[in-house]
């Protein structure tokens, strides 16, 4: 693997600061979303991932919205 | 030999099914104060329920006939990144991308770059597949679109750049992965003309000029190379054109009416 990136490469590969937050990806009414899992279990929605932009005005993708 | 005989940690209690699901509370339908937490809860409960019950989502809205890819931040190849990157999967873009060319409805893309650079075998990727589709295509350099991003940029039929935004060109640099092999510089250096060569075959710079840019000193601090905002990028011919979402989109709408103009006057020839 090559980086050609601005960053250097011991920031981007370098150790993570804070205790790592678990990101799923999951596929939810047929459209793919990363979602944040919290210590309760629960899944925040963090980023929908479509190409759609439709799709980012439906306010059931919002981020931050919790799904099950 | 004796035996201690352990009493037998209490077990869980059986319930049949139906008991244990009498058991799950059920959301309390008390009126709550009008606010930000009484919305979200609203929010919450109809995702539950929709989720749970099965209930038909609110109509959806006839899809775009133009849609948009956003690449942010770095660009991922064959290695995940620490996840305090953020990153722009190839393993998104590209089944989006095979999408988007078989659905006869979308007639464009708008790609929208904020990347610091990334994978030169992702990001070349990526540039080829969209250099490549049959749909007009036109991207946006908004904030930056430094390094693998700047293939990515020249890859479509047109590209804007916002004012401020602003595009770093510099030597592809070891990354510490490659390091130790004798051939490594001829290795990088092949590397680079790879990305060289797309830039100068998609955009109006000359690879003289390019090449210039890429090892101009004196400009970067801790690096060789050069940083272009806005109007350099234009001016150096990397860039069609200075400008924003409004004529990004005009322009996208311009270039698939032309296409369907002129595919109409073939079939009546």
């Amino acid at each position: 693997m090559i980086l050609y990136s601005i960053y250097p490469v011991e920031l981007i590969m370098g150790e993570e600061d804070e205790k790592e937050e678990s990101y799923r990806e999951v596929e939810f009414e047929g459209r793919k979303i990363v979602v944040e899992v919290n210590s309760r279990g629960e899944q925040r929605i963090s980023r929908l991932i479509s190409t759609d932009p439709n799709d980012f005005l439906d306010p059931r993708w919002s981020p931050g919205n919790i799904i099950f | 030999m004796k035996y201690k005989i352990r009493s037998r940690k209490s077990e869980t209690p059986f319930f049949p099914k139906s008991v244990r699901e009498q058991e799950v509370p059920v959301p309390r339908e008390e009126p709550e104060p009008e606010g930000k937490r009484s919305s979200l809860r609203r929010q919450r409960i109809t995702l539950r329920s929709l989720k749970q019950l099965g209930q038909i989502a609110p109509a959806e809205q006839p899809s775009s006939d133009i849609h948009t890819m956003i690449i942010i931040g770095q660009i991922e190849g064959h290695l995940i990144l620490p996840t305090k990157n953020k990153t722009t999967k190839y393993e998104h873009i590209i089944p989006q991308l095979v999408a988007i060319e078989q659905n006869p409805r979308i007639k464009g893309l708008l790609i929208i770059l904020n990347t610091v650079g990334g994978d030169v075998e992702a990001g070349l990727a990526i540039a080829e597949m969209i250099e490549s589709l049959s749909k007009v295509t036109v991207s946006l350099v908004l904030g930056g679109g430094h390094s693998i991003g700047v293939p990515v940029a020249v890859a479509t039929d047109y590209s804007y750049i916002a004012e401020t935004a602003t595009m770093t060109i510099h030597p592809i640099r070891l990354s510490g992965m490659v390091i130790g092999v004798p051939q490594t510089y001829e290795y990088l250096e092949k590397m680079q003309d790879r990305v060289i060569k797309f830039v100068t075959g998609h955009s109006r710079i000359t690879e003289d000029k390019f090449r210039e840019l890429m090892f101009r000193t004196g400009d970067l601090v801790r690096d060789v190379g050069t940083v272009l905002v806005g109007k350099d990028a234009v001016e150096s011919g990397l860039i069609n054109e200075i400008g924003g979402i409004n004529k990004a989109l005009a322009k996208l709408r311009e270039l698939i009416n032309l296409k369907e103009n002129l595919l109409n006057n073939e079939v009546k020839k």
